[in-house]
């Protein structure tokens, strides 16, 4: 662009602020005068007016049908989903994992409080069932051999 | 029946009446949905975010601090969640770029569309293309000002610029669009 003076540069810096009506005092009078004899200001000041016009012209849309419902479902949803939060389900992890601890600590504090046997408890009581069985099936093997042994019956049986 | 302030409503809905909320969302929808149709002009993504702005609001709501400020509440968010979105099509396009184009139609049908539904409006599409091609804080700093007519110190609390800062992005923004559409014009498009 040639033949653009110094003035004519400054007052287009402005001149958007001036149709904002954002301009005031000394600054705004040195625009309107300078404008009021710069055709050339002018065209641009008429430019910058339609390009407004055009922008406000452009067409506006609807929401879409159902919008309000759609946002409020949103936010229903959003509601259900904060019960399940990061926070809810740290405290449910926490208190199960504290439960199970109190737990424990019960069993190891007072066992008589506990189930009848411990593990350990329970491997004596197998070992001594065993040890009965063997004992019963010793008695057993005793009582045959010594009715075997029984002079009554062989000499009852050599006599048959 | 008197109508509830912005803040009146969003008391009622702290204090656990949720429906209430729907006062809100009659009342912004319409200025939300067209607010970031205007900066991304995507018919069926404006909808998806407006919606998205809606229930961020409301799970944020207790951050809100009551000084009749919902509107700039609503505005920041709908900001922010345009603007994440517009950067993140800006690298699914650089990264579409890189593959071949046979693959492109299916991700950005909703250009080809877009384009066909403005074609008839031959001003209002150049018009479109041109506030696409600005950078997004410039289009941004336009539609607030010259869609929402906003003033500067509003728009200033919403995106946290400078006045100065927001006085030249709205003047370059004016000054690139209006070139490009006189350029377009030359070429005859």
């Amino acid at each position: 662009m040639t033949g653009v003076s110094k003035t004519c540069m400054m007052v287009r810096r402005h001149l958007s602020a001036y149709l904002d009506q954002e301009l005031a005092g000394p600054k705004r009078e040195e625009l309107v005068a300078h404008l009021n004899h710069c055709e050339a200001c002018r065209l641009v000041e008429q430019e910058l007016r339609e390009l407004d016009l055009s922008i406000g012209r452009l067409e506006d849309i609807e929401p879409v049908m159902g919008f309000t419902a759609r946002v409020m479902a949103d936010i229903s949803e959003s509601k259900q989903n904060s019960f399940t939060s990061p926070s809810l389900v740290y405290a449910l992890v926490f208190s199960f994992f504290l439960l199970v601890g109190i737990l424990l600590a019960g069993l190891l504090m007072d066992p008589g409080t506990g189930p009848d046997y411990a593990e350990d408890d329970l491997s004596t009581v197998f070992a001594e069932s065993r040890d009965l069985n063997l004992l019963n099936i010793q008695e057993q093997s005793f009582a045959l051999l010594s009715n075997s042994s029984k002079p009554g019956i062989t000499e009852h049986e050599h006599k048959k | 029946m008197a109508i509830l302030s912005d803040d009146e409503v969003i008391g009622s809905v702290i204090s656990g009446r949720t429906r209430d909320f729907e006062v809100l969302v009659e009342r912004y929808k319409h200025r939300i949905v067209n607010f970031i149709n205007k900066m991304i002009y995507d018919y069926d993504e404006a909808q998806n975010i407006s919606q998205d702005v809606f229930l961020k609001v409301f799970e944020t709501l207790k951050k809100y601090k009551m000084q009749d400020n919902f509107q700039a509440f609503i505005f920041t968010i709908a900001k922010n969640l345009t603007i994440n979105y517009i950067k993140k099509q800006k690298r699914i396009t650089y990264f579409s770029s890189l593959l071949p184009r046979s693959g492109d139609a299916k991700h950005f049908s909703y250009e080809a569309g877009q384009e066909s539904r403005i074609m008839n409006e031959e001003d209002e599409a150049l018009l479109i293309t041109g506030l696409r091609q600005l950078n997004e804080n410039q289009r941004l700093a336009l539609i607030m000002k010259i869609y929402l007519r906003w003033s500067y110190s509003r728009i200033a609390d919403v995106t946290g610029w400078s006045i100065p800062k927001l006085e030249t992005l709205i003047s370059r923004g004016r000054t690139n669009l209006v070139k490009f559409m006189q350029e377009k014009r030359k070429q005859g498009v």
